[in-house]
């Protein structure tokens, strides 16, 4: 996966994210992307399986069987594969080099209390 | 179907989740409804009813940007605009033939909308409703 890789769209990140963890069904995506943005950014399933469409597409994810103990045998699970994974570490050093540049200048880059 | 979930909201989801190509539905559509009726059931455990109301709302708008996009990823309605504009360019020249009139293309552009109606109707929507029903009961989803 090459590093001048576009940045990655949020909704595209998030999943990847979520999906670095383990795997997860779509729910559990949702859930773990409104926790992680502290309720910042509240996808829908259209978005989500919008982007996981093309991640698939893209060979990014792959769907893969449900754990033995889950209760819902409906739903669907989805992992990270390599590429996926490869995608969103050029995606977190163009952001670390981002915030490197950042603090170079002037910018007040302290930690804001919510 | 879980506890607390409301049926008649889910089933009206599965029901909008049609507007979906045939494609994206029958991939995620059961996925996308067990999704919203576990967020449904979470929106209510709030006991607020701002809680449901502005989850609706949001819902709504993801369900018109996204059924928008993934037409438009589908070659669909750009095969239906270029049918149409050929078939209001042909109906518009045969009446100016017969009438002796100049070409107006801004009669084709007025008839473009009602054309496009038809022929995405003919072309794309009678076959795909043909195929839905055609397609046996093993196929469809009880859930």
């Amino acid at each position: 996966m090459p590093d001048d890789l576009p940045a990655l769209t949020p909704a595209v990140f998030h999943v990847l994210l979520a999906l670095a963890a383990g795997d997860r069904h779509g729910y559990a995506i949702l859930k773990e992307t409104q926790a992680r943005t502290d309720g910042r950014m509240k996808m829908q399933a259209g978005t989500l399986y919008g982007t996981l469409q093309r991640l698939l597409d893209l060979g990014w994810v792959e769907e893969v069987d449900p754990p033995p103990d889950e209760a819902d045998a409906r739903r669907r699970y989805y992992r990270l594969n390599r590429d996926g994974r490869s995608a969103i570490e050029a995606d977190v050093r163009r952001m670390e080099n981002l915030v490197k540049a950042a603090r170079g200048t002037r910018l007040s880059l302290r930690h804001r209390p919510a | 179907m879980r506890p607390g979930a409301d049926p008649w909201l889910v089933r009206c989801y599965r029901r909008v989740l049609t507007a979906y190509p045939p494609g994206f539905h029958l991939a995620f559509a059961d996925s996308m409804a067990l999704d919203f009726s576990d967020a449904l059931r979470d929106a209510r455990e709030e006991a607020r009813l701002w809680a449901v109301a502005h989850f609706l709302v949001s819902v709504a708008a993801d369900l018109a940007w996204s059924v928008t996009r993934e037409w438009a990823l589908t070659p669909v309605p750009w095969l239906t605009l270029g049918y149409a504009t050929t078939i209001a360019c042909v109906c518009e020249g045969l009446a100016s033939a017969t009438m002796r009139n100049e070409f107006d293309p801004w009669v084709v552009v007025a008839l473009l909308p009602l054309v496009s109606a038809i022929t995405y109707t003919c072309w794309f929507l009678v076959p795909d409703i043909r195929r839905r029903r055609d397609r046996p009961t093993c196929l469809t989803s009880v859930a």
